[in-house]
Formats: structure tokens, C-alpha cells, sequence
């Protein structure tokens, strides 16, 4: 089976300025792949070459196995996107401008009705586009977006903007087009989101990407253990800083972090039986993605992997 | 925005219209037999439609290059292109489309402009005793229509260009005027036609002089005589208006390709 997306090399550069620099990555059907970094990283200049709007300085880009430069009407037939703001007409309607945008793109116009309560703005469809509230923009732009009903939706921070019970909504429908088979590539500044949602990430930084992999993966990775000992903390202290495969051990809040390789969770438990000290409770010691992406994009070339 | 410009300038085109007849029915005197018999036409069938004609491509040019710049330079201020062109990547398709588009308001707005002018004649008309419209004049109105709009066609096009390639309504709306205005100034070298030769050939190459052969025929078509107010006006080194047709489509061919290419060549980011 095609990937949804592929890249190879795909390299953007602006004069002197590399936006993105030889970036492969690869998006698997069905899945909803996160795509991160920090203003300026390269993100929208990413997405706008994978729709067609921005040609790429070097490399290839492909959709489904076509080629978006050579044949961008193939390539982003089962497209649908929303990158940056939504853009809209302002003296239009909400549905005036579906309908326009159905009519541009050769699709029916009962559609544009089907989307609008799909994103629940059938009561206010008919008011103009200027007089919509942010949260009411962005959902118009999703409803854009799934026009064409996409096999790929590709969506810049679609929640943006939403009140929490919004972006609930909008988090519920993005895992429900997932299960009908649909890939998401979803750019989100919201990393709590991006947790929730996505099986697999990349983050992008100074246009090259510094980590790719599945988010538990990557969570998880080096991390360490935290231990909580049943009794005699201190004892176990220097028993795990005497052992040579340990790090380190910091005490945190009655339990200990243990700098080893996840994977050696068996051995401090045997360690610690060894010296008669129970062990209470073992774990790798995950962190939050937004720890890890605040770390991997402050200090990239420590992490890349 | 369509809608506000087409008000204006119906709204100066009526002043026009009242400023004849306040002339002619008021103060003849101000004005030469030949100005009064021309005055006294604009106001009457079929010389009001080449009044009309008159206007479009005048005052309408300068409206004809606001709208082009709002057009096309809307989408890049609003970012609509980012909406449109993943759904519909062929640029040159889209490009055109817009264009079409652009033509069919600017008849649309002729056509009403026509009928406005149409009914203030039957208003002025009735004071001054005139006549109604002829079977001869309407029939001429589709081809005098199509002159019309080749007239203002290379201002849009070349208003369209500057839009894309500085992806900007404002250097559209910039570019599109000064064209006029470089345009109307160089008018001037209609003297040094007069010498004849080479000076003819070239003064009959540059856009204006083919215009003027278009908005001319305009006016003799619904019986108006250019020179009877500008009284310097000679259609002696005008080209002819198959010359002047072929002139201003090479003309609008090389803007457009402009435009066409630079549509296909730019990335979309976002607007200004």
C-alpha cells in the first residue's frame, strides 16, 4: 500500500535561508501523524509544498504515489487542507463560500449541507464569513476541507481558536474520519492534543526534522525508571549509586529516579530484592510530550534520532 | 466593492449627462454651434450610447483597473488562493476563469451603464424635444460593446500582471493607474506623428493611438464627431482599426503571458 505521504529530500530555500532542509518523511494510510515545531520552523512551508502552493527548492513529494509536482491534480484529487488561517470571502456566506469552493473543485453542492452539520454550522451557514467568530472560522475551515470527502486531510492547528468544548468536538470528529480509514497530518501547537491523537509524530526544527517516531516510543525513550521502595529509600540510594550500569538515582517526592535504560526495569528490581529492600513500585519514567518537545527542540542535535 | 464602484461611476456619468443639459438647455450661449450640436446629440439617440461608449472607456478605464487589482489581489489579501488552489491546481485554469470572470462584470456593468444613459436621454430628451432609439443604433451596440471592452482590456491585463507578480492588490491598483497615466502622457507624441515616416509607424505601434482608433469608430458609429469638442483632435495618423485590433491583442497577449507566468511560477505564502 502507497503512503498517504511521502518526501524525499524535499528541500525549500529562500535566497540564502533554508526553510527546509532535505526533509524525508513518510505518513502511513489511515493513521493520524503529528507534525511539530516551533514558529518558524519550517511547518507551513512543509504543508504548502505537499498541497502544490509552494515548489520545492529540491526533492519529491508524493500523495498517495503521485507526484504533487509533476501531477498536482492527480496528487491532491483525495486532499483536503486547511493551512494557516481559514480563507475565506468575507462578503460571502459560510455556505456561499462552500458552495463556491464545491463549485471551483467540480463537486455536488448537496455537500456543502452534509459539512456544514458535520461541523455543526448548519444554523449559521447563511451568515456572512466577516461576521463569523474565530472558533466558527476554523470550523468552517475543516468543513472546507472535508468537501471533497479526502482520503487525506491535512490540518494547520484546527482547533485554534475553539473554546475547550469546541475543540472536543473537533478532536471526536478527527478520530472519527480516522476510523473511517482516513489519514489525518495533523500541525498542532496544542501538545496535549497531539498526544491524545496521534500514534506517530515528527518534529521539525530550523526545517529538519529532529525526531520521528511513534509518540509512546518516543516518550518513553531513555527516560529512565521511577522506583518506589517500600522502605529504607536511603539505603537503596547508595546500593543503585554503587552499582555501575546506574547513572545517576534522584530522589523526587518518595521515589527514586533511576537513570537507566528502560529496559532494565527486571534488574533494579532484582537488585534492590538482593539487598532485602522491597520494591513498591516500578515504571518507566514517561514524560509529557510537551517536556519532551521543549527539550528536543532546544537542544536538537542531542536528540535526533 | 463591484457594486460601490458601479454606483460612482453611474453617478458620474449622470452629472456628466446634467452638466450637458443644464448647458444646452440654460446657457447655449457659453458654448460654439459645433460644442451645442454635439451636446445637444450626447442627450439624444443614437449619440447617447457613443456618450456612453465615451465614459466607459474614460473614467471607466481608471474603474475597470480598481476592479481588476480587487479581483485578483483579494485573493492574496484574504489568502483565498490557499482555500482554492489545493482543490483546483491548475493555476492557468484558474487564472483564466477569474479573468472570464472580470469581462463578463465589466459587460454586465456596460450594459447597465447603457440602459441608465438610455433612460436619462428619454429624461433630458423629452425637455429638449429629441429623439428615440433606432433599430439601425441598438444593432450596432454588440460590436460598439466588444470595442469597448478590447479598450479596456489592455489596462486589466496589464493591472492583472502587476497583481500576481507583486502579489499585491495595491501594486496592481499602483501599476494599473500610472500604465493610464504614461498612457494619456504620451499622447503627446501624436504631434511628432504629423512628421510622418518612421515617426507615424512608431507612434501607430503604441497602444494609445490604437485605442483611439477604437474609442473614434465608438463615437462616429451613434453619430458623434470627436473633434467637435477637442477641436485638435485628428484621426488622420490613427491606424487603421484592423491594425489597432491586431495591435492591442499583442498588446494584451504579452500582459496576460505576463501574468499567466508569474501566477504559475509564484509561491503562494501569505497575502500583504
Amino acid at each position: 500500500m502507497q503512503p498517504a505521504i511521502r518526501t524525499s529530500k524535499l528541500t525549500k530555500r529562500y535566497g540564502t535561508r533554508l526553510a527546509v532542509d532535505a526533509l524525508d518523511l513518510e505518513v502511513h494510510q489511515g493513521e493520524i501523524f503529528g507534525f511539530l515545531g516551533p514558529n518558524g520552523a519550517g511547518k507551513t512551508t512543509t504543508i504548502g509544498m505537499l498541497l502544490g502552493l509552494v515548489a520545492p527548492t529540491s526533492g519529491e513529494a508524493a500523495l498517495f504515489g503521485h507526484d504533487v509536482i509533476a501531477a498536482p491534480a492527480v496528487a491532491l484529487r483525495e486532499v483536503g487542507a486547511m493551512i494557516e488561517t481559514p480563507a475565506f470571502y468575507p462578503y460571502l456566506s459560510g455556505r456561499d463560500n462552500l458552495r463556491a469552493l464545491a463549485l471551483a473543485s467540480g463537486l455536488p453542492a448537496q455537500r456543502v449541507g452534509e459539512v456544514l452539520a458535520t461541523v455543526g454550522l448548519s444554523e449559521r451557514g447563511n451568515d456572512r464569513f466577516r461576521a463569523y467568530s474565530l472558533g466558527m472560522r476554523q470550523r468552517l475551515g475543516v468543513a472546507a476541507a472535508l468537501l471533497g470527502d479526502p482520503r487525506l486531510l491535512i490540518l494547520d492547528e484546527p482547533t485554534n481558536g475553539l473554546d475547550p468544548a469546541g475543540q472536543q468536538e473537533i478532536r471526536t470528529l478527527i478520530r472519527g474520519l480516522a476510523r473511517d480509514g482516513r489519514t489525518i497530518f495533523l500541525c498542532s501547537h496544542t501538545l496535549g492534543e497531539v498526544e491524545q491523537l496521534c500514534g506517530r509524530v515528527a518534529i521539525l526544527k530550523a526545517g529538519a526534522i529532529v525526531a520521528q517516531g511513534e509518540v509512546a516510543e518516543l516518550l518513553r525513550r531513555g527516560r529512565g525508571l521511577r522506583v518506589r521502595v517500600a522502605a529504607d529509600e536511603a539505603r537503596a540510594i547508595t546500593i543503585l549509586r554503587a552499582t555501575a550500569w546506574v547513572a545517576s538515582v534522584t530522589p523526587d517526592n518518595g521515589v527514586l529516579l533511576v537513570d537507566v535504560p528502560a529496559d532494565r526495569a527486571a534488574d533494579v528490581t532484582m537488585l534492590l530484592a538482593s539487598h532485602s529492600i522491597a520494591v513498591a513500585e516500578i515504571r518507566a519514567n514517561e514524560e509529557r510530550l510537551e517536556a519532551f518537545f521543549l527539550e528536543i527542540t532546544a537542544d536538537a542535535s542531542a536528540h535526533s534520532i | 466593492m463591484t457594486w460601490i464602484l458601479l454606483a460612482v461611476f453611474l453617478a458620474f456619468m449622470t452629472l456628466q449627462f446634467m452638466a450637458f443639459w443644464f448647458f444646452v438647455a440654460f446657457v447655449p450661449g457659453l458654448l460654439t454651434p459645433s460644442q451645442l450640436a454635439d451636446f445637444e446629440q450626447r442627450l439624444a439617440f443614437p449619440g447617447v450610447f457613443g456618450a456612453v461608449f465615451g465614459h466607459v472607456n474614460g473614467l471607466g478605464g481608471i474603474f475597470a483597473v480598481v476592479l481588476a487589482a480587487g479581483f485578483v489581489g483579494g485573493d492574496y489579501g484574504w489568502g483565498t488562493l490557499r482555500t482554492y488552489l489545493p482543490r483546483q491546481p491548475n493555476r492557468t485554469r484558474y487564472l483564466l476563469a477569474k479573468l472570464a470572470a472580470l469581462l463578463l462584470a465589466l459587460l454586465a456593468a456596460m450594459l447597465i451603464a447603457l440602459a441608465c444613459g438610455a433612460l436619462l436621454a428619454v429624461l433630458f430628451g423629452t425637455s429638449l424635444g429629441t429623439s428615440m432609439p433606432t433599430v439601425a443604433s441598438i444593432i450596432q451596440l454588440p460590436l460598439a460593446m466588444l470595442r469597448a471592452l478590447l479598450v479596456l482590456l489592455p489596462y486589466v491585463l496589464i493591472t492583472i500582471a502587476a497583481t500576481v507578480y507583486g502579489r499585491s492588490l495595491i501594486v496592481g491598483l499602483v501599476v494599473g493607474i500610472l500604465f493610464q497615466l504614461v498612457d494619456i502622457a504620451l499622447g503627446v507624441v501624436a504631434l511628432v506623428a504629423q512628421l510622418g515616416g518612421v515617426w507615424q509607424m512608431l507612434y501607430q505601434l503604441m497602444i494609445q493611438a490604437n485605442i483611439a482608433t477604437l474609442t473614434n469608430l465608438n463615437s462616429t458609429a451613434f453619430g458623434l464627431d470627436p473633434a467637435a469638442i477637442n477641436q485638435r483632435f485628428d484621426p488622420a495618423p490613427l491606424p487603421p482599426p484592423v491594425q489597432a485590433i491586431i495591435v492591442i491583442v499583442i498588446y494584451c497577449a504579452s500582459f496576460l503571458a505576463t501574468a499567466l507566468w508569474s501566477f504559475q511560477r509564484h509561491d503562494i505564502t501569505s497575502g500583504t
